[in-house]
C-alpha cells in the first residue's frame, strides 16, 4: 500500500501547519540534544584544564573560587599568600614539586599569570600532558613574558614583540605598567585548556613591575645555595649563568635606568602569592597533606584536590545544566502539544477526506495509521532538522565557547544516549497521535459513507 | 442474475431505537440502472452505507453480486467495497490535494481486484484513468491539475471515472448530481451511462429530485419500500 506517499501528499498540501510543527519539534530536539552535549563537553573540557597536580593551595578561601581563579582565572583571589608559606611548603619531604602563581595582571584582556620555570615543567593538563613551547622558550629574566597560543594568534605577535602589561583584569586598564614593556621569549602550543588564554611573567617581573625590588636596587648577586623550590627542580636548558649575560645583554637594549632584566633565581623573588600548585611524591598522600595544609598555625590556608573540587563545581553547574533540561524538556512538550493540537484542529476538516478513503474500501484501521504515520513523517523531520540544527550551533558557538572558557568543543556523532534521545522523541511523538487517530478512527466508523460539509 | 438482493433488512444507528431502515426486499439486476428517491432525512445515504458494507444491519441479508456481506467481518467489507462496488458522493469527492490522474488511480490502490482486471487488459491504472477522463470530458491538459483547481462539475466527473476504473460490479451514486446545474446534470447522466454500459456495471443512483427519473430502467421510492418510515 503507498499509504506513506499518501500521508505524505496529504501532508504537503498542510504545509504550513507541518512546518510550524517540525519547526516546534526541531528545536526542542536541538534543546534536548545540545543542554547534554554542551554539558559533557565541558564537563571533559573542566577535566583536562588540571593533570598530576595533587593540591592546590592558596590563602584561606572557599575551595571552588581558589580553583577558579588559579585554573580557570575565573574571578580573583580574596586574600594572598607569603611567600614564607609557600617556602616551607615547597620545601616538605612529601613535596615533588611546586609551582607558585600571581595573579592580578592583565594584558589586552588576557590575564597575566606571574610564575617560575615549574610551570613549564611540571604543569600537566589533560591526560598528563605537559606545556610545550610551539616557539621560543621559557622566560628567562624578569622582562620576559610567554604566550598562550591564542594571545598570541589573536593578538598577532611574534617572538621579540615588545608587549606592555597592565595592572588590573580589565580589558581596558587605566594603571598600565607604561615604563615596562617586556619581550616575548616563547608561545606556547596550544592546549584546549585556559592556558591558551594567558600570558605568562616571572614573578620577579611582576614584584619588580609593582615596584617591590625598587628599593633593592641593584638587585644583589644570585644565590644558588637557597633555592626555595625542591632539589628534583632540575632545569638543564636554563643554565643561571647565561641567565645573567642575557640579563645583561637585556639590560643593554633598554633602559638602563629602570630596573629591567632582573635575574629570575633570586631567593624569594616576591613577598606574596596568589596560589601553588603541589606535586607529591605519592598521590594517594594528598588527603592527608590536604589536612596538614588546612590546619597549619602559622598562616590560614586553603588545600584542595583539583579532582573533587572539579566535581564540586560541576555539581554547581549541574543545577544550571538541570534547569537547562527542564526547560528543554518542556519545550519539547510544547511540540508535541503542538503537533497534537494541530492534529486534532485539522481533523474536522479531513473528515471528508476520510470519508473518501472509506468509500475506496480502507478500513478505520487505515484511517488510523494513516494520521499515526503523518504524526511519524513530522517527528522524524523534526528530529533530522533539529539534529542538523544541533550541528550548526555548534559549529557557529563553538570558537566562543572555546574563546569565553577556555573549553574546546569536539565535535562528534551523536552518542548512545542522544540516539536514545532522539528514539524517545519518536516514539513520544508517535504515541501521541495515537490520540488524534483514535478519534478519526472513531468518526469514519460513525459517519460512514456521509460527507461532512 | 441480481446485483444487489436485500431480505428483511433492519437497521438503526447505535444511538437510536427506531430502526433506520426495515426492508422486507429489494431485488435489482445485473446491469440495470436504478433510481432511488426519497426527502431528505428518509435513510437513503444509510441504506447505501449499508449496501457498501459500511454499517453492518442488526437484522437480514443483504447480497452484493450473490454474496451475502452481512456474514463477512468489518475488514472483509471493506475488502469487499474496494474490490466490487464504486462510490460517488453528492460533493468533495477528491482528494485536493493529488491531481486528477492520481485521484482516480486511488481506487486500484485500495484495490487487486480492479488492477488485476486492468493487468489482464494490459493497461496500467494511470493509462485506464487518462482513457476514462477523456471519456468523461475532462480533457488532457486537465489530468495533471489538481482536483482543488476544478469546477464541482469536473469534480463529479472525475469522481465517476475513480468510481468506475477497473470496471467495479456496481456502481452507487448518492445525489452525485444535486451540486450540479440542469444542464450539467444531464450531460453528466449521459457519460456516467455510457460507461457503466461499457463496463457492465449496475447503477444505483440516489437523489430526492425525482425529475431525473425518466432516464432510468426503473425508479423506487424509498418511502414505499421503508417500512419504518411509514410508521
Ligand atoms: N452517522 C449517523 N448517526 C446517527 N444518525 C444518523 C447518522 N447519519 C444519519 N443519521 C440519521 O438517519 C436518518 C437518515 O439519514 P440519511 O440516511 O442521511 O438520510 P438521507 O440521505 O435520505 O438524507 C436521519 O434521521 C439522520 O439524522
Ligand atoms: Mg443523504
Amino acid at each position: 500500500m503507498k499509504l506513506f506517499k499518501l500521508a505524505w501528499a496529504s501532508l504537503l498540501s498542510r504545509k504550513a501547519n507541518a512546518l510550524l510543527t517540525v519547526v516546534a519539534i526541531a528545536i526542542s530536539v536541538m534543546l534536548l540534544l545540545g543542554v547534554d552535549r554542551v554539558s559533557q563537553q565541558t564537563r571533559a573540557g573542566f577535566a583536562n584544564t588540571i593533570s598530576g597536580t595533587d593540591l592546590i593551595v592558596g590563602a584561606r578561601s572557599g575551595p571552588v573560587n581558589l580553583l577558579l581563579f588559579s585554573v580557570f582565572h575565573i574571578g580573583y583571589p580574596s586574600s594572598n599568600l607569603s611567600w614564607d608559606a609557600y617556602s616551607h611548603w615547597a620545601e616538605h619531604d612529601q613535596v615533588a614539586w611546586s609551582i607558585p602563581i600571581a595573579l592580578g595582571d592583565s594584558f589586552r584582556g588576557h590575564p597575566v599569570i606571574a610564575t617560575d620555570h615549574n610551570f613549564f615543567e611540571h604543569f600537566q593538563y589533560g591526560q598528563r600532558q605537559s606545556v610545550r613551547f610551539a616557539e621560543g622558550q621559557p622566560f628567562e629574566h624578569s622582562a620576559e613574558a610567554v604566550l598562550g597560543a591564542r594571545v598570541a594568534r589573536e593578538q598577532g605577535l611574534q617572538l621579540s614583540d615588545q608587549v606592555v602589561i597592565s595592572h588590573g583584569t580589565g580589558s581596558v586598564s587605566f594603571h598600565q605598567h607604561d615604563e615596562d614593556p617586556v619581550q616575548i621569549s616563547g608561545v606556547l602550543a596550544p592546549t584546549g585548556t585556559p592556558l591558551d588564554n594567558a600570558v605568562f611573567i616571572p614573578l620577579v617581573g611582576l614584584a619588580t613591575m609593582h615596584g617591590e625590588h625598587q628599593a633593592e636596587e641593584p638587585q644583589s648577586p644570585p644565590s644558588f645555595s637557597q633555592q626555595s623550590v625542591p632539589q628534583e627542580n632540575e632545569e638543564p636548558e636554563h643554565d643561571h649563568d647565561h641567565d645573567h649575560d642575557h640579563d645583561h645583554d637585556h639590560d643593554h637594549d633598554h633602559d638602563h635606568d629602570h630596573n629591567h632584566g632582573v635575574a629570575l633565581d633570586s631567593e624569594q623573588p616576591i613577598d606574596s602569592l596568589s596560589a601553588f600548585f603541589v606535586g607529591l611524591h605519592s598521590q594517594p598522600r594528598a588527603i592527608f597533606m590536604q589536612r596538614m595544609i588546612n590546619t597549619w598555625g602559622q598562616e590560614p590556608l586553603t588545600a584542595l584536590m583539583p579532582g573533587a573540587t572539579l566535581q564540586e563545581l560541576w555539581r554547581t553547574l549541574n543545577m544550571f545544566e538541570r534547569v537547562l533540561a527542564i526547560v528543554s524538556g518542556f519545550v519539547l512538550l510544547t511540540g508535541l502539544i503542538g503537533m497534537l493540537a494541530t492534529l486534532l484542529a485539522s481533523l474536522q476538516e479531513r473528515r471528508r477526506e476520510m470519508a473518501v478513503l472509506r468509500s475506496l474500501g480502507a478500513g478505520p484501521g487505515t484511517i488510523f495509521s494513516l494520521l499515526v504515520s503523518e504524526a511519524f513523517v513530522l517527528t522524524v523531520t523534526g528530529i533530522g532538522v533539529g539534529v542538523a540544527l544541533l550541528y550548526a550551533a555548534l559549529y557557529a558557538l563553538a570558537p566562543w565557547i572555546e574563546y569565553s572558557f577556555g573549553v574546546v568543543i569536539h565535535i562528534s556523532w551523536p552518542s548512545m544516549v542522544e540516539w536514545q534521545r532522539m528514539a524517545i522523541v519518536l516514539v513520544a511523538g508517535t504515541v501521541i497521535s495515537c490520540l488524534p487517530a483514535w478519534r478519526a478512527y472513531r468518526n469514519s466508523l460513525a459517519d460512514g459513507l456521509t460527507i461532512k460539509l | 442474475m441480481n446485483s444487489i438482493v436485500v431480505n428483511g433488512l433492519r437497521f438503526h444507528y447505535p444511538a437510536q431505537a427506531e430502526p433506520t431502515l426495515d426492508i422486507g426486499q429489494l431485488e435489482i439486476a445485473r446491469g440495470e440502472r436504478v433510481f432511488l428517491y426519497g426527502p431528505s432525512g428518509s435513510g437513503k445515504s444509510t441504506l447505501l452505507s449499508v449496501l457498501a458494507g459500511i454499517h453492518r444491519p442488526q437484522s437480514g441479508t443483504v447480497a452484493i453480486e450473490d454474496i451475502d456481506i452481512t456474514a463477512l467481518t468489518a475488514r472483509q467489507r471493506d475488502h469487499f467495497r474496494a474490490h466490487h462496488i464504486g462510490y460517488i458522493f453528492q460533493q468533495f469527492n477528491l482528494l485536493p490535494y493529488l491531481d486528477c490522474i492520481h485521484n482516480v488511480a486511488l481506487a486500484c490502490e485500495f484495490s487487486k481486484v480492479r488492477r488485476q482486471r486492468l493487468q489482464q487488459r494490459n493497461i496500467s491504472p494511470e493509462d485506464e484513468a487518462a482513457r476514462l477522463l477523456n471519456q468523461l470530458g475532462i480533457s488532457h491538459e486537465m489530468h495533471s491539475r489538481r482536483a482543488s483547481e476544478l469546477s464541482v462539475g469536473q469534480q463529479q466527473r472525475v469522481a465517476a471515472a475513480r468510481a468506475l476504473i477497473g470496471s467495479p460490479e456496481l456502481i452507487i451514486a448518492d445525489e452525485p448530481t444535486s451540486a450540479l446545474d440542469a444542464d450539467s446534470r444531464l450531460s453528466f447522466l449521459k457519460l456516467l451511462f455510457a460507461e457503466c454500459e461499457r463496463a457492465g456495471s449496475t447503477l444505483l443512483f440516489v437523489s430526492h429530485d425525482a425529475e431525473l427519473a425518466g432516464q432510468f430502467d426503473r425508479s423506487l421510492s424509498l418511502s414505499a419500500l421503508n417500512q419504518s418510515a411509514e410508521a
